[in-house]
């Protein structure tokens, strides 16, 4: 296993493209707190009743809601994880290396088990990196601090994680599927404004909500509800529901077992 | 000796096309194996099969006395069709990335770079090697491991005449190290100067199966000329172990039976009181021998 994560790690480290999408989604990452401030005021100025004495808090780094709050908005900057998942994946089929890989005495099923396990690991660096940033934040501009609140909803982290890993597998499945870089990363693109016209129509002309919630794109984002609406006063799910983390969990082994299936199915 | 390759009616099919047809062979460790045909015979689907990137349609095949899988392709070096590195990184690089699937040390990465001249340029990027130092890489790639068996897949195809030196003497210095080689080629006289035996192919099917130095083409060809060389004709023609007359610019050329040569013809034309002027048997090169197995059959 181990072998397959540095196998994995001596394929991307050169790789100029992994590293200028790796820093830009993390900038983008950073970019999103830093920037945030200025959403906080104008959410307070608008929408809310002046007499709660609000100014000059900064609602979106509480402790409590931080997580939440962060790890819903960092989802919507995972296509560039994805991307780079396809192109580090689809260029094995186009420049053939997977298939020396074969010949020099890799499995199939190995090789795409190190894809798997790279993307657990680089999901893991950037849930980390995630964590790290919450608490930064959190402590330095947080109304209420203190270990017990700090902790509270972690978890929504682990969703954020499920979340990573699941968007980076079915990137991956593009991939094995459609083998050439440029077109996989169309392909992906193009599915994912597919599913959000579709989801539209499933859920709100036809109103199938089950079957709308189960749309793979959907399911992704489905395990951290929104939480801005609480600043406009309107209930929101604060917690990770384990219906949605059981769709993620099946859809995650959903791409591996059809991955596998491919890459066993077809030549090299 | 023992066995390094055995395939038992090893069948590729796409579609309609038959591209290896119940091929059986077996072939021992130690040597230069060769196998030749020309392009789209099958030979690399046959490799392919035998390396686990081509699955096979039916048949059965196994290395080393009974082995297959994965484990076995990390004891053998091969290269097909073209040497397939990423092109961005350098020789240092993507040989890591082999070290690694092979589940071995770089403990040997500076001798094989230096067995293939490379040692200088190993820190330079893939995509700026000219073909002959990319195909050399792959030689090295293919020696990391220090394989039992090495295959080569055309090495020599799109080298200058200087490249091609180079990598066959590459390949007679590993042969040198007692490594069973399997060298495919579509070039007779490659195979030639290298191989001790091998196998043709022609279509996917196995039509020469011997040594290299056998008579492959099991005919004869002798140039003859008389003063008269209608008679000459007339008289050829009636000779049943004559094949073919060709006229040429030193008068005919004939094709006999394997069993006979210049000697008899010489006598049988005497016997009917033809006297020839010029009598020589022509040996056949291997390219010519080659061109007529695969036209035969």
């Amino acid at each position: 296993m181990i072998r397959l994560i540095q196998l994995e790690w001596l394929k991307a480290k050169p790789a100029r493209f992994f590293w200028i999408l790796l820093m830009l989604y993390m900038a983008l990452l950073i970019s999103v707190p830093i920037s945030v401030q200025g959403l906080s005021d104008w959410i307070i100025r608008n929408f809310l009743p002046e007499n709660l004495g609000l100014d000059n808090v900064n609602l979106f780094y509480d402790f409590q809601d931080i997580w939440q709050n962060f790890t819903f908005v960092f989802q919507y900057f995972s296509v560039f994880l994805g991307t780079l998942i396809i192109i580090h994946v689809a260029r094995e089929f186009s420049l053939k290396t997977a298939r020396q890989n074969i010949i020099d005495g890799l499995s199939k099923s190995e090789f795409v088990w190190s894809k798997v396990l790279f993307i657990a690991f680089i999901a893991a660096l950037i849930t980390l990196f995630v964590a790290l940033l919450a608490l930064l934040f959190g402590a330095l501009f947080s109304p209420s601090v203190g270990t017990s609140l700090m902790f509270e909803n972690v978890h929504f982290l682990g969703a954020y994680y499920l979340h990573l890993v699941q968007d980076m597998l079915f990137a991956m499945f593009i991939a094995m599927l459609v083998r050439r870089p440029g077109i996989a990363v169309v392909v992906y693109l193009f599915y994912a404004w597919l599913e959000s016209f579709a989801h539209l129509v499933i859920k709100h002309a036809l109103g199938w909500d089950l079957v709308a919630k189960l749309l793979p794109n959907t399911a992704t984002k489905g395990m951290i509800h929104t939480p801005m609406y609480k600043y406009v006063l309107q209930p929101v799910q604060t917690y990770v529901a384990w219906e949605d983390l059981a769709i993620s969990v099946g859809y995650i082994g959903l791409f591996i077992v059809l991955s596998m299936w491919m890459m066993k199915k077809r030549d090299l | 000796m023992k066995q390094l390759l055995k395939t038992e009616a090893l069948t590729k099919r796409y579609g309609k096309l038959t591209a290896v047809n119940a091929l059986s062979i077996e072939i021992e460790e130690g040597q230069v194996f060769g196998m030749l045909g020309p392009n789209g015979s099958g030979k690399t689907t046959t490799l392919g099969m035998l390396l686990g990137v081509t699955e096979k349609t039916s048949g059965n095949f196994s290395w080393f006395g009974g082995e297959s899988g994965p484990e076995t392709r990390k004891k053998i070096g091969a290269i097909l069709e073209r040497p397939i590195f990423f092109p961005g990184y350098t020789a240092v690089e993507n040989l890591k990335i082999v070290a690694k699937i092979k589940g071995i040390d770089l403990k040997n990465m500076d001798h094989v770079l230096g067995l293939v001249n490379l040692y200088d340029r190993r820190n330079d990027q893939f995509g700026a090697y000219s073909l002959g130092m990319k195909q050399r890489l792959a030689i090295a790639a293919a020696m990391l491991c220090d394989p039992k068996a090495l295959i080569l897949d055309e090495p020599t195809n799109g080298l200058d005449p200087e490249g091609i030196a180079q990598i066959r003497q590459i390949i007679l210095d590993i042969a040198g190290m007692g490594k069973s080689i399997i060298l495919a080629s579509h070039l007779l006289d490659e195979v030639q100067k290298v191989c001790s035996s091998c196998i043709i192919l022609r279509k996917g099917e196995l039509v020469f199966q011997g040594a290299v130095s056998a008579d492959m083409g099991g005919m004869k060809r002798v140039e003859i000329d008389a003063p008269n060389r209608e008679q000459l004709q007339e008289a050829l023609k009636e000779i049943p172990f004559v094949n073919a007359i060709e006229k040429d610019a030193s008068g005919f050329l004939v094709t006999l039976d394997a069993q006979q040569d210049s000697f008899t013809l010489n006598k049988y034309l005497q016997d009917r009181g033809m006297v020839v002027s010029h009598l020589k048997t022509v040996k056949k090169t291997l390219e010519e021998q080659f061109l007529e197995i695969v036209k035969q059959s």
